[in-house]
């Protein structure tokens, strides 16, 4: 699918630099100052924070991408606030951590695109986003590692569907921002030969030694841009593969795949969720960990570039378990089984109504009270800025929610 | 990750950096298991490339380094992080962050808490996950030997 790209170089950004604050690195927590960490915080938590920035003051070039007129497959795609839910209790019963019963995870795939479309065929809903010929990536989330990443049969029962109607295997490809963290959820060629596993920053043998890289795999030409640089070391700068005011979409997703699937892992990230949004912001540009000096406004508006806004045709929340404190990372502790997914075109809704779960689950369990939690959704408002961008649907009395239970 | 193994102790890690892996248990600790891979090494900004956002908190606190080796034994794997922080507090700190609302054990550490999946600890400057993906009484019990070997080490270095 090719595409004019030329709008994203056209920045006006300021010139104004900010703080090169390396410390920043380490001192910008997911959790803005102020927020629960630091108010239940024993007193070893370390006061090492940058100057406080207004986000709304920081200039970006969130216009050169507002001017691209969307497509008719553009987010929130064909069914705007709607989010279908299925249940299987015993998806997951006796079995390992990532892995769920194959039959019962394909059955409620197939439960939820047809609540999610109205088809009667699981076929025909799935034809409604996809046809042959069509390159599909298949946005995984593995930072959970072996405890908390995608389910391996929940990621074979996408395949198997796309290629029913039509999808060549050699067109999918599943992917991430990191290749080591890939393999270590067990996303492999070894695991999934049929299809392509990649990511933007990979490992390669020079001169006898293992080198990260990926510069070769980012697109200068498509980029985010806002007035706030921040230095790394040596070790860490080839994980971000550049550093400056940009930060690049992977060519993954700008060159090499026609249309996306976003396949998220319920989970929270301090007070907040990393699901749908922030799955895609950080997961495909270079240079993203200054994206939380300007969080919410980094996962909002990286998701309205055309990269994402227009190929992002299907969510699918894999939520056959889930953590609600401890994440993005995995702690056992926290994970439990919640045994569903959801499906959706619009991933400002999906990611509404996981948060409620979320949300839920922490007050259930001591970790916020419902202050807390009220508090967090107006701190982290990522998903209203989505919504005035047109991203989808936040208000929850506009969110349809379908549910569903197979056993 | 396994290729993370010479990125981070081969192209950066001096000697002094690797004394943390004096805390981890050799071969045949439990009996049986043995390292198939040398433990990797990640330096404070190295966190980021292996929890990601995860790694935030522990840098606000006060992060050193982390010592990550997986121990085997035919197909079971168990993995044992050692996260040193910068002080005692901080890796409280982390070890109440990481415990909140979960009942606590003082079988190893200053405080532990047990899981079918992980035990995780603090005690002085370390905070200590091992972590096995599979529930098992062999897997449990694999987790507790090395738990507690790590928790020996500790106390041994403070001597």
């Amino acid at each position: 699918m090719p595409q004019d790209n030329k709008h994203c170089a056209d920045s006006t950004i300021s010139r104004r630099r900010f703080m090169q604050a390396a410390v920043a690195a380490g001192a910008v927590a997911v959790v803005p100052a102020g927020m629960a960490v630091n108010s239940c915080a024993p007193s070893g938590l370390q006061e090492d924070k940058p100057e406080p920035r207004d986000p709304d003051a920081v200039a970006t070039n969130i216009s050169s991408a507002l001017a691209v007129p969307k497509t008719e497959i553009s987010m929130p795609g064909p069914f705007p606030g709607r989010v279908a839910c299925v249940t299987h209790s015993g998806v997951t019963k006796g079995q390992k951590p990532n892995h769920g019963e194959p039959q019962a995870v394909a059955a409620m795939l197939a439960a939820g695109m047809k609540e999610l479309t109205g088809e009667k065929d699981p076929r025909d809903a799935w034809a409604r986003f996809f046809q042959r010929g069509d390159r599909v990536g298949i946005k995984v989330n593995p930072v959970g590692g072996k405890l908390l990443s995608n389910t391996h049969e929940l990621n074979r029962a996408i395949i198997n569907s796309l290629v029913e109607i039509g999808v060549s295997s050699s067109d999918i490809v599943l992917w991430d921002r990191e290749e080591d963290l890939l393999y270590d959820a067990g996303c492999t060629p070894e695991n999934y030969p049929d299809i392509r596993c990649s990511a933007m920053c990979y490992l390669e043998e020079e001169d006898g030694k293992k080198v990260i890289k990926g510069k070769d795999r980012i697109d200068k030409n498509v980029y985010y841009e806002f007035d706030i640089e921040q230095q790394y070391d040596e070790y860490f700068t080839p994980y971000m593969i550049n550093t400056g005011r940009r930060s690049y979409f992977a060519k993954l997703v700008t060159e090499e795949m026609d249309k996306i699937i976003n396949v998220p892992v319920l989970k929270n990230s301090g007070p907040m969720v990393t699901l749908c949004l922030k799955n895609l912001s950080y997961g495909s540009t270079s240079n993203c960990r200054r994206g939380h000096l300007i969080m919410n406004r980094y996962i909002a508006e990286v998701c309205a570039f055309p990269p994402l806004r227009d190929k992002v045709v299907l969510n699918i929340v894999d939520g056959l378990r889930g953590c609600y404190e401890g994440g993005p990372a995995a702690n056992a502790q926290y994970i439990w089984q919640s045994n569903t997914i959801w499906a959706a075109t619009d991933p400002v809704a999906a990611d509404a109504v996981c948060w409620d779960l979320i949300a839920q689950k922490r007050i259930e369990k001591g970790i916020a009270t419902q202050e807390q939690v009220e508090e967090g959704k107006k701190q982290f408002d990522f998903l209203v800025r989505a919504e005035n961008l047109g991203q989808g649907v936040f208000k929850s009395r506009e969110i349809e929610h379908r549910t569903s239970k197979l056993a | 990750m396994l290729y993370l193994i010479i990125a981070a102790t081969a192209l950066l890690a001096a000697p002094a950096d690797e004394d943390i892996f004096t805390l981890l248990p050799g071969n045949g600790v439990p009996e049986g298991w043995e390292l198939p891979e040398a433990p990797q090494l990640f330096p404070r900004e190295a966190l980021f490339s292996h929890i990601n956002g995860g790694a935030e908190l522990y840098l606000q606190y006060g992060f050193d380094r982390l010592a990550l080796a997986d121990y085997e034994k035919g197909s079971l794997e168990v993995r044992v992080e050692i996260y040193k922080m910068n002080d005692a507090e901080a890796a409280a700190g982390i070890f109440a962050e990481n415990s909140k609302g979960v009942e606590k054990s003082d079988k190893f550490g200053k405080a532990c808490t047990l899981d079918q999946y992980q035990i995780i600890f603090h005690r002085d400057r370390y905070y200590v996950s091992v972590t096995c993906y599979e529930p098992s009484e062999e897997l449990q019990a694999a987790m507790e030997t090395l738990a507690a070997a790590v928790d020996e080490a500790i106390v041994n270095e403070s001597k």
